[in-house]
């Protein structure tokens, strides 16, 4: 049997001749394109370390994570706090009823408000990064009073929870608040606004006007306004210093909320003045409790 | 011999073969050319490969799989699909012309055959390989050749009843 060659390839001399050429010019260039490839590899590598250290320190610090660390419960507490008094309830926002997380509460401890600025720096630092305390200087009404509470209870799954209250007052010598601004600090084990979608529907049933004004690039702030024909109730701790018990105090106020770092931040005030005004001075303040900036 | 002028032997001796076989497969002349060139400036690169004997064997595994890539990407189905649909008229002409030559038609056949059938009747008869230098080529059974041998042999019959061709009939 002759060997057969198919017709095209019995003379495949040019090709040949052409695919050495090619090859030669290919290999004279080499050298540079190996430069580059090289340079492609380092770059590629530096991208991809850079995006994986991005993911581990996202890791490392959570920022809006659905589970939060046990590192959120502050252990200290009762070095501050040593008298404990009577109490019933626990403070609450009426109109995010993810504030109502403490309502879960069971054995709550309530312990005497300690007074005065000093106290106050004192409990704030022994939270470390989780509270920036305010100078007051810098609040736009003059306070007569300034408080800290503490209240922790077992809550049903088990996790301790502490909510501390910074109080900045106004008190008339009736004891009525005329002024008063409380930012509310409580370790969650949940991010409850993880779940939270608003609802516009909800919100023109019922008249709220709720605006997330943005705690940073990645966290809610949300901010309700007081609407003086609408009774939703505000309500924080008060102290009777007769009857050594803490008690409800329910009004009506401004509130911001937000949840940051295992940490759920409630801040409801009743000032005078321009609301306007007073609305975008509160939201730095807001800001500058939880972030410190 | 300096690497570079072993690498210019290499592609003297081998270059023609592993065009025909890159042609096999693509039956195209210009992506054949590529492809070969593909191969050895891949080779090059490689330089750790140490010849022990299969210098061979092994340029025409690369190109096999070079071609069969090839066939898989997108470049060629657009290809084929525009030479189904854009040059069915100009395709009638020609083979009505290339009747008029039995070596022509014969391989026209072949490179219509499907591509495993194709494998071996190209291997077999064309580059004169044994049945075992198929089945290590290829990584697949001597059986297996040579059943893809006779269906391939069928099919050409098919394809060629009105010519008497000798290897087919009676190889």
């Amino acid at each position: 049997m002759d060997k057969h060659t198919m017709q095209v390839l019995q003379d495949v001399s040019a090709h040949k001749e052409a695919i050495i050429h090619k090859v030669r010019q290919q290999i004279q260039h080499e050298p540079v394109m190996a430069k580059s490839k090289w340079i492609y590899r380092v770059v590629t590598m530096m991208i991809t370390c850079s995006i994986l250290l991005f993911i581990a320190w996202q890791a490392a610090k959570p920022m809006d994570e659905l589970v939060t660390q046990d590192e959120g419960e502050p252990p200290t507490f009762t070095k501050f706090f040593q008298t404990e008094v009577e109490g019933k309830d626990t403070a609450y926002s009426n109109f995010l009823p993810l504030a109502n997380y403490l309502s879960q509460a069971k054995h709550i401890q309530y312990y005497a408000p300690l007074q005065g600025l000093e106290a106050m720096q004192s409990v704030a630092t022994s939270l470390e990064d989780v509270v920036h305390l305010t100078d007051p200087e810098n609040l736009p009404f003059q306070p007569n009073i300034q408080e800290v509470y503490a209240v922790s209870a077992q809550m049903e799954d088990g996790s301790k929870q502490t909510q501390f209250q910074f109080s900045f007052k106004e008190k008339s010598s009736t004891g009525v608040d005329l002024q008063f601004i409380n930012f509310t600090v409580t370790n969650v084990k949940y991010n409850p606004l993880a779940s939270y979608v608003k609802s516009k529907n909800m919100e023109e049933t019922l008249g709220m006007n709720v605006s997330n004004i943005g705690l940073n690039f990645m966290n809610p702030l949300y901010y309700r306004e007081m609407l003086p024909e609408r009774g939703y109730l505000y309500i924080y701790y008060n102290y009777d210093e007769a009857d050594k018990r803490i008690y409800q105090m329910a009004t009506r106020a401004n509130e911001f909320y937000s949840y940051y770092n295992g940490y759920v931040y409630h801040i409801g005030y009743q000032l005078d003045g321009d609301p306007q005004e007073v609305q975008e001075k509160m939201a730095i303040l807001a800001r500058d409790f939880i972030l410190g900036e | 011999m300096a690497d570079h002028e072993k690498f210019e032997q290499l592609m003297a001796i081998h270059t023609e073969q592993l065009f025909r076989i890159a042609y096999y497969y693509t039956k195209d002349l210009q992506i054949a050319e590529d492809i070969v060139q593909d191969v050895f400036i891949k080779f090059y690169h490689q330089k750790h490969y140490e010849e022990r004997g299969e210098m061979k064997a092994y340029l025409v595994r690369m190109t096999i799989n070079k071609c069969k890539d090839y066939l898989k990407s997108w470049a060629y189905r657009k290809i084929t699909f525009q030479h189904k649909f854009f040059t069915k008229q100009k395709l009638i002409l020609q083979d009505t012309l290339i009747r008029q030559d039995e070596q022509a038609l014969l391989d026209d056949a072949i490179l219509r055959l499907p591509l495993k059938p194709r494998e071996a009747i190209v291997y077999f008869y064309l580059e004169e390989m044994t049945i075992k230098e198929i089945a290590e080529l290829l990584a697949i059974p001597e059986g297996t050749v040579k059943s893809r041998l006779k269906k391939g042999k069928e099919l050409l019959k098919v394809e060629l009843q009105h010519i008497e061709w000798e290897v087919l009939f009676h190889g």
